[in-house]
C-alpha cells in the first residue's frame, strides 16, 4: 500500500516543518524531557506566551494522554503520540498565509483539499489558559489546532501569540493514505531498501502502556505523588525558582492523567484536582512575570 | 444620489456570531445617517451581506453633503454684567457687533448666530467609522495584534468607498488593520480584485467564486440536494435547514458533495449515526420516505475544482467511517452491562453538590412523578413510573453518552429495547429530555409526560432553592430551557395544574435542604411567566398583545387556563368585534386621561345621579360583563363575546351622553362610568396597548 518513492515519511513531515519554520524565523528547540498531556506545557511555551519579549519557537514534543490508549488495537488512538507545536509572538500579519503554506510543504495543497477553520475555541483548564481559534480540518479530519493566546495562569497574554499544533499522526495518516495509525511508514532506508513502520518503534509499547495505565498503574503511590509533587511545587515557589516549580506542576499533572485513565478520580474530585494544579501553575506564572520584570 | 460601500475582510468569523454583528454594524450606520441627516428620504435602506470572511454594507440613497443651517444660540441677558458678555463672546468666537437682541420671557437677551456649514457626507461617515468598529458588541471576542482592540477574529483590511471613490482610513493603521483599496478573491483564486463601486465589485466577485448573500448560498445547497435527491427518492429533512445554513455560512462559495454511509454501520442506533454525522462533522443526513436514515449524506466545501472533487469525498468518507467505528465500539461495549448494573456506576455521579447525586435526584423524581400522576390524572401504571424514573439516568454512564452527551436518554432507550423493557418505558426514557429546542416536539405519552416533567420541574425548583436562578447574561443550567419545556408540555397535552401548588412544602422537604429561607415560590413563579411571556410571543410575534394580556396584577401559575384566555383575545382582537372594542377602549381612556387632569374621578358611580337613559343601560351592561370576566374559567370566547356586548351600549352612551356638562357632581359621575369601562375591560386585558 505505501512504499513508493514518493511517499514522505513521517520523520520527512517533522523535516520539512523543521525546516519550513526554521526559514520563517522559528528557533527549531527540543521537547520538554517530562511527560505531558500537550505540547503546550512545555516550559518554552507556557512561560513563552507570558511577558513581552518576543518568541518564535518550533518543536516536536511526545505527548500522552494515558485514557486514549487502547491496547494497540485501535487504527486512530495513542496513549503516547507526536506534536509539532509553533509559537509566534508578537504575530507575523499574515500569519494565516504563512502556516497555509507549511501545509504545502509536507504536500497538503490548499487548493486540491478542503481545509476548513472551524471554530474551536481552545482552553486548558490545568494551565488556566485559553485562546480563541480554529481546528482545522483537512476534507473532514482534523490536523491541527490554531489558538491566538487570550490567557495563561489567569494572566492576560500581551502581546498575543498564535500557537499552532499539528497532529504528527493524523496528518501523517493523511498523506501517506494509511487507515491505520500503525501502518504509518516512518522511513525508508534507500541503501538497504528497509522500510521502518509506527509499529516496529510503537505497537508493543501501546500495548504495555495500556496495561499499565488501565490496570496496573499503583494508585496509591500515584495520589503519594501527587502530594509529593504539589508540596515540592510550593516550596520551590517560596525559594523563588518558577522554572522547577512548574516541572513538578507538570509531573502533577501527569499522575492525574494515570489516576484518570485508572478510574481512581471521582466526578466530584476531579476538578479539585484540576484546580490544585492550576492555582499551582498560576503561582508560577507569576512568579516568572515577576522575575522577568 | 451618492452611494456608500464598505467592506470589512477578516480570518473566518464563526457562524453563530456573523448575523448578529451584521445587524449592529447595519443599525449603527443607521444611527449615524439619522443623526447627521444624510440619507435622501426617511427611509434609509442598508443593504448588508456577509460570508465568513467579509461584512459588506450599501447604500445608495444618500445625498452628496449636509445642508448648511443656521443655529441660534441664546447668551445673557443684555443687563447681565460685562464678564458674563465677554465670556460669551469668547465661547462662540465671534464680535459684540455680530450679536443680536432678543426678547424672551419679557427679558432681552443677545443672541448669536452660528453658522453649521454642511459636511460631505463621506467625511462624516469616515468620521464615525472607527467608533463603529471598535464599540461592536461581540458575545465572543480576542485581542491580536493592538492591545486592547477587540474583534471576533483578526480583521484584516477595511475598505470605504464612497461615490466610486476610495476613501482612506487613517485610524486602521493604529490597529494594524490595512487599508487597502482592493479586495481579495475566494481563498483558493488568490487575486486581488479592483474595483470603483459596488456594482463593479459585485460583478468581479461573484466571479471569483464569493457569493457574498447568505441566503443565495443556501438556495444553492438546497437545490443541489434537492436535484440529487429527486433521483434517489430520499429526502432533506425540515429540520435540518438550521444545518444548511450553517455550512452556507462557513463557506465563500458552497461546492455540494455527497458521500455513502458504509453498509455494515447502518445497523447502529439511527440517532447515533445522526449525531456523528451532525455534530463532529456538519454533514447533512438524507432521509428515506419512510424517515429512516439514508445511507447518502451531503459535504459541503468551500470551492473545490471537479478534478479533486472525488477524493475530498473518499476522504470525508473515511473520517466519518473512523467516528462510526468509535461509535460502535462504545455501543458494543456499552451493552455488555445491563442498565440495571449501572446503578453502582452512577451512584458517585453528582447532579450537583447541593443537590446531591443523580441518585438522590431520581428518589425525588420518582415522588414528584406519582404525586403528578394523581393530580393530572394521567393514566399509568405505577410499577413503569418507578422503573422508568429508576432507569432514566444510568446511561450517563455509558461510553456513547459521554462520547455523545446530546444521546442521553437515548442511548438508555435503545439499551432497555435491547434488554427487552416494556415499550412505553423504553420510549419515556428517549424522550425524557424533550423538547430540547423550539423545534422539538413534546412527549405525548402518559409515561413519558410524567418522566419529562418531573426531571425537569426537579431541577427547576432545585436550582432555585439552592439561590442559582439564572441572571441576564448566564444560565449554566438551562434553567430558561427547563421552563420552556414544562410550559409546552403543560400546554399542549392540556394538563390542568397550579405550579404554585405544586411547589409545596412536602415536595421542598424531599430535598433534604438544611436551609431554604431564602426561597421565594413568588420569584419562581414570576421567572416561569416571564418564560411564558416569550413563548407566546414567540409563536404570536404579537409583542402587543403580550404586553396588553400580562398586566400588573398577580397571576395564577395554572398555565393552561393562561393560555386558553391569551389566545381567545389574540384571536378576538383580529376580529372585527375585536377591533371595536379596542376602538372604544381608546375613545374613553382620552377623555379619563384629560379629564382626569383636571379633577379626580371617583371609582364609584352614584346610582342616584344617572339621568340619561344611555347610561342607565351602560351602567347595567358594565355590571354584567365584570361578573362575567371575573366568574368564568373556561370559556374565554364566552367571556370576550360578552365584552363585545359592551358595544352598543358604549356607542350610544358617547353618541347621547354628554359627558363634559355643567352639573360637576353628574359629570365627575359620567367620568366614573367610563373609568369603570376601561377597569372592567382591563380585568381581561389591556385593550390601550394594542396596535393595530
Amino acid at each position: 500500500m505505501v512504499s513508493n518513492k514518493n511517499t514522505i515519511s513521517f520523520q520527512d513531515i517533522i523535516f520539512n516543518l523543521q525546516n519550513f519554520w526554521n526559514k520563517n524565523d522559528c528557533t527549531i528547540i527540543q521537547p520538554i524531557d517530562l511527560q505531558v498531556g500537550a505540547g503546550t506545557f512545555h516550559p518554552a511555551t507556557v512561560f513563552g506566551v507570558l511577558g513581552t519579549k518576543p518568541k518564535n519557537i518550533a518543536y516536536v514534543q511526545p505527548t500522552r494522554r494515558p485514557t486514549d490508549g487502547r491496547y494497540g488495537k485501535n487504527p486512530n488512538r495513542l496513549q503516547h503520540y507526536y506534536q509539532f507545536q509553533v509559537l509566534l509572538k508578537p504575530l507575523p500579519k499574515n500569519i494565516q498565509n504563512i502556516f497555509l503554506r507549511s501545509l504545502k510543504s509536507i504536500g497538503v495543497d490548499p487548493k486540491k483539499n478542503n481545509i476548513e477553520f472551524r471554530e474551536d475555541d481552545w482552553e486548558s483548564p490545568t494551565l488556566g489558559a485559553s485562546g480563541l481559534g480554529w481546528e482545522i480540518r483537512c476534507n473532514g479530519m482534523e490536523i491541527c489546532q490554531y489558538t491566538y493566546f487570550q490567557q495563561i495562569g489567569g494572566i492576560e497574554c500581551n502581546p498575543v501569540s498564535v500557537e499552532i499544533t499539528y497532529g504528527l499522526e493524523r496528518l501523517a495518516m493523511f498523506i501517506q493514505k494509511v487507515n491505520n495509525v500503525f501502518d504509518i511508514l516512518w522511513n525508508i532506508n534507500k541503501k538497504e531498501k528497509k522500510t521502518i513502520m509506527y509499529k516496529d518503534i510503537y505497537l508493543e509499547s501501546e500495548k504495555q502502556f495500556s496495561k499499565y495505565n488501565f490496570e496496573l498503574a499503583n494508585t496509591k503511590y500515584l495520589f503519594k505523588n501527587f502530594e509529593y509533587a504539589e508540596s515540592e511545587c510550593k516550596e520551590l515557589l517560596n525559594n523563588n525558582l518558577p522554572l522547577p516549580a512548574y516541572e513538578n506542576c507538570i509531573k502533577a499533572s501527569h499522575y492525574f492523567n494515570v489516576l484518570d485513565a485508572r478510574g481512581a478520580i471521582g466526578v466530584a474530585q476531579r476538578q479539585s484536582y484540576i484546580l490544585k494544579i492550576r492555582s499551582l501553575v498560576k503561582s508560577c506564572c507569576e512568579l516568572y512575570i515577576k522575575q522577568e520584570l | 444620489m451618492s452611494k456608500l460601500f464598505i467592506e470589512l475582510l477578516s480570518e473566518e468569523i464563526p457562524y453563530w456570531l456573523q448575523k448578529n454583528i451584521v445587524e449592529q454594524f447595519k443599525k449603527k450606520i443607521i444611527d449615524v445617517i439619522i443623526e447627521n441627516k444624510l440619507s435622501v428620504s426617511n427611509k434609509i435602506n442598508i443593504n448588508s451581506n456577509f460570508t465568513p470572511l467579509r461584512l459588506i454594507f450599501s447604500c445608495d440613497n444618500l445625498i452628496k453633503k449636509q445642508k448648511s443651517s443656521i443655529e441660534e444660540i441664546k447668551g445673557p441677558p443684555v443687563d447681565a454684567p460685562e464678564n458674563a458678555i465677554t465670556g460669551f463672546l469668547k465661547k462662540i468666537g465671534i464680535t459684540r457687533e455680530k450679536l443680536k437682541k432678543k426678547k424672551l420671557n419679557d427679558r432681552n437677551y443677545y443672541f448669536a448666530e452660528h453658522k453649521i456649514i454642511g459636511r460631505k457626507s463621506e467625511e462624516v461617515i469616515k468620521d464615525n467609522l472607527e467608533n463603529i468598529i471598535t464599540t461592536l458588541n461581540w458575545q465572543k471576542s480576542m485581542r491580536w495584534i493592538h492591545n486592547s482592540f477587540k474583534w471576533g477574529r483578526p480583521l484584516k483590511n477595511v475598505l470605504f468607498y464612497f461615490d466610486n471613490k476610495f476613501i482612506p482610513l487613517d485610524f486602521l493603521e493604529i490597529y494594524s488593520i490595512n487599508n487597502n483599496s482592493f479586495t481579495i478573491s475566494h481563498k483558493k483564486i488568490e487575486k486581488k480584485l479592483k474595483f470603483k463601486n459596488f456594482d463593479q465589485y459585485k460583478k468581479k466577485i461573484i466571479s471569483s467564486k464569493v457569493i457574498i448573500e447568505q441566503n443565495k448560498r443556501e438556495e444553492k445547497i438546497k437545490k443541489e440536494i434537492n436535484n440529487f435527491c429527486k433521483s434517489k427518492k430520499i429526502f432533506l429533512k425540515e429540520e435540518h435547514n438550521s444545518l444548511v445554513s450553517l455550512n452556507a455560512g462557513l463557506a465563500e462559495y458552497p461546492d455540494i458533495l455527497f458521500g455513502k454511509i458504509e453498509k455494515n454501520y447502518m445497523s447502529l442506533p439511527q440517532e447515533i449515526l445522526e449525531v456523528v454525522m451532525i455534530n463532529d462533522q456538519n454533514f447533512i443526513p438524507l432521509f428515506e420516505k419512510n424517515n429512516n436514515l439514508s445511507t447518502y449524506f451531503v459535504i459541503i466545501a468551500d470551492f473545490i475544482e471537479k478534478k479533486f472533487q472525488k477524493k475530498i469525498v473518499e476522504d470525508n468518507e473515511k473520517v466519518l467511517q473512523a467516528r462510526f467505528a468509535d461509535a460502535a465500539f462504545y455501543w458494543e461495549n456499552d451493552l455488555k452491562i445491563n442498565l440495571e448494573e449501572r446503578k453502582g456506576l452512577l451512584f458517585d455521579i453528582q447532579f450537583h453538590e447541593k443537590l446531591g447525586t443523580f441518585e438522590d435526584k431520581t428518589k425525588r423524581m420518582e415522588f414528584f412523578a406519582l404525586s403528578l400522576a394523581t393530580q393530572l390524572n394521567l393514566q399509568c401504571n405505577s410499577n413503569d413510573v418507578t422503573q422508568a424514573v429508576k432507569l432514566s439516568k444510568f446511561d450517563l454512564t455509558t461510553g456513547l453518552v459521554r462520547e455523545f452527551p446530546q444521546l442521553q436518554g437515548i442511548i438508555g432507550g435503545y439499551i432497555a429495547e435491547v434488554e427487552k423493557k416494556s415499550q412505553i418505558v423504553c420510549l419515556a426514557l428517549k424522550e425524557q429530555y424533550l423538547p430540547k429546542g423550539p423545534s422539538d416536539l413534546c412527549p405525548k405519552s402518559n409515561l413519558s409526560i410524567l418522566l419529562s416533567l418531573s426531571d425537569k420541574l426537579d431541577t427547576l425548583l432545585g436550582f432555585f432553592l439552592i439561590g442559582e436562578m439564572p441572571t441576564s447574561s448566564k444560565d449554566p443550567y438551562a434553567l430558561r430551557r427547563a421552563s420552556l419545556g414544562i410550559l409546552r408540555i403543560i400546554i399542549e397535552n392540556n394538563l390542568k395544574i397550579d405550579l404554585e401548588n405544586f411547589f409545596n412544602e412536602e415536595i421542598i422537604s424531599k430535598y433534604n435542604l438544611q436551609n431554604t429561607s431564602d426561597f421565594k415560590i413568588h420569584n419562581l413563579i414570576i421567572f416561569l411567566i416571564e418564560r411564558f411571556r416569550f413563548f407566546l410571543k414567540s409563536i404570536t410575534k404579537r409583542q402587543d398583545v403580550v404586553n396588553a394580556f400580562f398586566i400588573e396584577k398577580s397571576f395564577s401559575s395554572d398555565f393552561l387556563i393562561l393560555y386558553k384566555k391569551f389566545l381567545a383575545l389574540n384571536e378576538f382582537i383580529n376580529k372585527e368585534e375585536g377591533k371595536k372594542i379596542i376602538e372604544l377602549n381608546k375613545r374613553a381612556l382620552n377623555i379619563v386621561t384629560i379629564e382626569g387632569k383636571k379633577m379626580d374621578i371617583k371609582n364609584s358611580i352614584n346610582k342616584n345621579l344617572l339621568k340619561e337613559q344611555h347610561e342607565k343601560i351602560l351602567v347595567d351592561a358594565l355590571d354584567k360583563v365584570k361578573n362575567k370576566i371575573e366568574n368564568e374559567q373556561e370559556d374565554f370566547k364566552s367571556v370576550l363575546h360578552t365584552i363585545s356586548s359592551l358595544y352598543n351600549p358604549l356607542n350610544n352612551f358617547f353618541d347621547n351622553v354628554m359627558v363634559n356638562v355643567d352639573d360637576v357632581k353628574i359629570k365627575s359621575n359620567r367620568l366614573s362610568i367610563l373609568k369603570k369601562v376601561l377597569d372592567t375591560l382591563k380585568v381581561y386585558a389591556d385593550f390601550s396597548k394594542i396596535q393595530k
